[in-house]
């Protein structure tokens, strides 16, 4: 696929771009928002945007692994919930930060390639299993989470909620360098290459000796891991953790990033800076239609049609490509 | 006799009845000991009356993953008609006039899933996560002031509240009747072999000269109206709600299903065992509620048996 693409200009390689378009969006909703309300564009506010988009960013790109191999994964939510809930106890227990971190990333791997192992081992399908999966999990973590928590090691507060040098929120940090490093993965690196074979061709993927089902596996124990990261920026964002109070939405809004981010549900389609662009998109959204004093629960009902919306758009688009 | 017996237990059908039969039977015996009204005529009112709309749910929900498809959207649209209904009796329509109104606006939208699924070749899973997701917000757009309660024609309330020969609550004659009518037209037309084959092989079907798209486009708009149906009764049998109301129970619908024998890649499965499934997850839940299990362990035993039955339907067709 890459060595058939004619050279083309720089222009018109960043016009066709899967990234143009939520950039585009982007700008507009931006534009939009500022005409709006004059607190939009403020630095605070643009601050407290990105530093929102920092948790759902990580977690659409953990989301986008799944799709971009033609999978889907309900179960996110679940599984923030859970870490975030053993995050609390260990955070109530004085554990030192680092090794909080390794349990969190761990037990997110750990659930991940479970789930991993049962839709590849089994060939079950992945919208049940996670669908079953989501259910467990959400049982465990409310089992496990019987009263909030709230104290967390300093480390964790400063990632999630304080700025570095003044100028970035830590949080927003981490979910670039995440997104940088996913990114150079998947475009530079003979794993990512096969993970868009799988979705681009999945037999034609088993036929030129790509290991798809132990690749698919190792994609949700990555997906896992991130979305352990993630529990750390959740915990030291909000400095309070509920298990009944996380997570219940959050496949929708995942979704939603993923669709603007330009990735395709059908797989093969799709790239991690696209995905930023989303996850700014849908933060924008949320702080904007606030702004706007509109009613908080438009969001949920806005963020249904956005998927619907961008379901719609690529659909158009795939008419014009024929 | 036991070559016979042993002939009807090879078919895979038959023997998810026999399974779910005995599962049936060993969860009433062992919830009636913990309490003995739970076997009684009177907590079979109140069982079936609660587990009617959810099983009315699965009742079209197993076509449509029959053919290989899948509805997420219905307790959304569920909870959504159920607004419309009220609120339309709120502003004074008589209740024959908001029926017909709510359902066509539940067909509507079931249409809407039909029309991205069957003629643009969306995912089903993506684009029902949407209507799911718009609709249930356009339930808290509407809530705004409160829960819905209170309607001017009290006659309303008979849907939810009555009783066949004193002791059959109206929407489980309602469900018995649904599964009847789908159970006739799949043995009696090429309708049950159609959907079966689509769930099979869509291509091969399309080939073969089914109508696939037309097919797909009616099942999901069908299983709108059901939705609004069993919206339409819950608001009757509750006599008000809330936004949240139908949350996960999409969920519910599809372990029936799942349970009841459906294969989750379609083609494979009957309404009756689909019909088990349902009575199963009803008693089993009215049962865990019996003896105070929290809603918490609820929903992990839930998600456990929907992994063990596709893992065992997995297994079997090896």
């Amino acid at each position: 696929m890459m060595q058939l693409k004619a050279r083309r200009s720089p222009l018109k390689k960043i016009l066709g771009s899967s990234s143009f378009t939520p950039f585009v969006t982007l700008l507009l909703l931006f534009a939009l928002f500022s005409i709006l309300s004059p607190r939009f564009s403020m630095m605070w506010n643009i601050r407290l945007i990105v530093k929102q988009s920092a948790i759902n960013g990580i977690l659409g790109v953990a989301l986008f692994l799944i799709v971009l191999t033609g999978g889907i994964d309900v179960s996110i939510g679940a599984n923030l919930s859970l870490i975030c809930t053993l995050t609390g106890m260990m955070g109530a227990a004085n554990v030192p930060f680092l090794v909080i971190v390794l349990v969190d990333v761990l037990c997110g791997g750990i659930v991940g390639y479970l789930m991993g192992a049962l839709v590849t081992k089994l060939h079950l399908p992945d919208l049940i299993v996670t669908l079953a999966a989501k259910n467990l999990i959400r049982g465990i973590a409310l089992m496990l989470c019987q009263k909030s928590y709230t104290t967390f090691p300093e480390e964790m507060i400063y990632l999630g909620s304080d700025l570095v040098g003044d100028v970035v929120p830590a949080a927003f940090l981490c979910f670039v360098i995440i997104a940088l490093v996913m990114g150079v993965i998947m475009q530079r690196s003979k794993f990512g290459k096969n993970i868009y074979a799988i979705g681009g061709n999945p037999v034609g993927a088993v036929q030129a000796g790509i290991h798809v089902e132990r690749t698919r596996r190792k994609l949700y124990a990555i997906e896992g891991m991130l979305v352990g990261m993630a529990s750390i920026l959740y915990c030291g964002m909000y400095k309070s953790v509920l298990a009944s109070k996380i997570g219940a939405d959050t496949v929708n809004s995942l979704l939603a990033i993923v669709l603007l981010g330009g990735a395709s549900m059908s797989g093969g389609n799709g790239k991690i800076l696209g995905i930023v662009f989303g996850a700014l998109i849908m933060a924008v959204v949320n702080n904007g239609m606030i702004l706007a004093k509109s009613t908080d629960y438009w969001i949920t009902a806005l963020t249904g049609f956005i998927i619907l919306a961008a379901m719609l758009l690529q659909f158009v688009q795939k008419k014009r490509h024929q | 006799m036991n070559s016979k017996l042993r002939n009807a237990l090879a078919d895979y059908n038959i023997r998810r009845y026999f399974i779910l039969l005995f599962i049936l039977a060993a969860m009433l015996i062992g919830f009636s000991f913990k309490s003995p009204v739970f076997t009684t005529i009177s907590n079979f009112t109140n069982v079936t009356a609660k587990f009617a709309e959810i099983g009315l749910l699965s009742a079209s929900m197993s076509l449509v993953i029959l053919t290989g498809n899948i509805d997420l959207s219905v307790g959304s649209v569920m909870c959504f008609s159920a607004f419309v209904v009220g609120s339309l009796m709120q502003a004074g329509m008589p209740i024959a006039g908001a029926i017909i109104l709510t359902l066509l606006i539940a067909s509507g939208i079931g249409a809407i899933n039909g029309a991205f699924i069957a003629y643009m070749d969306m995912q089903p899973v993506i684009v029902t996560l949407g209507t799911m997701t718009a609709f249930r917000g356009l339930c808290y757009v509407m809530k705004k002031g409160g829960p819905i309660r209170g309607f001017p024609d009290e006659s309303f309330y008979n849907f939810g509240a009555g009783r066949l020969f004193g002791f059959i609550p109206y929407s489980f004659a309602l469900l018995c009747l649904v599964f009847l009518g789908l159970f006739v037209l799949m043995k009696a037309s090429r309708f049950g072999m159609d959907i079966k084959a689509i769930g099979n092989n869509e291509v091969a079907a399309a080939y073969s000269g089914i109508r696939v798209r037309a097919y797909k486009f009616l099942l999901f708009t069908f299983n709108g109206l059901i939705a609004g149906a069993a919206g339409i009764i819950i608001l009757s049998r509750m006599q008000g709600l809330e936004a949240s109301l139908g949350d996960g129970y999409e969920f519910d619908a599809i372990t029936m299903c799942l349970l009841g024998g459906v294969s989750i890649q379609g083609g494979k499965g009957t309404l009756l065992g689909t019909f088990l499934g349902i009575i199963v997850i009803g008693y089993l839940k009215s049962g865990m509620n019996l003896v105070n299990i929290s809603a918490f362990y609820q929903s992990a035993i839930l998600g456990v048996i929907i992994l063990l039955s596709v893992v065992i339907g997995s297994i079997e067709k090896r």
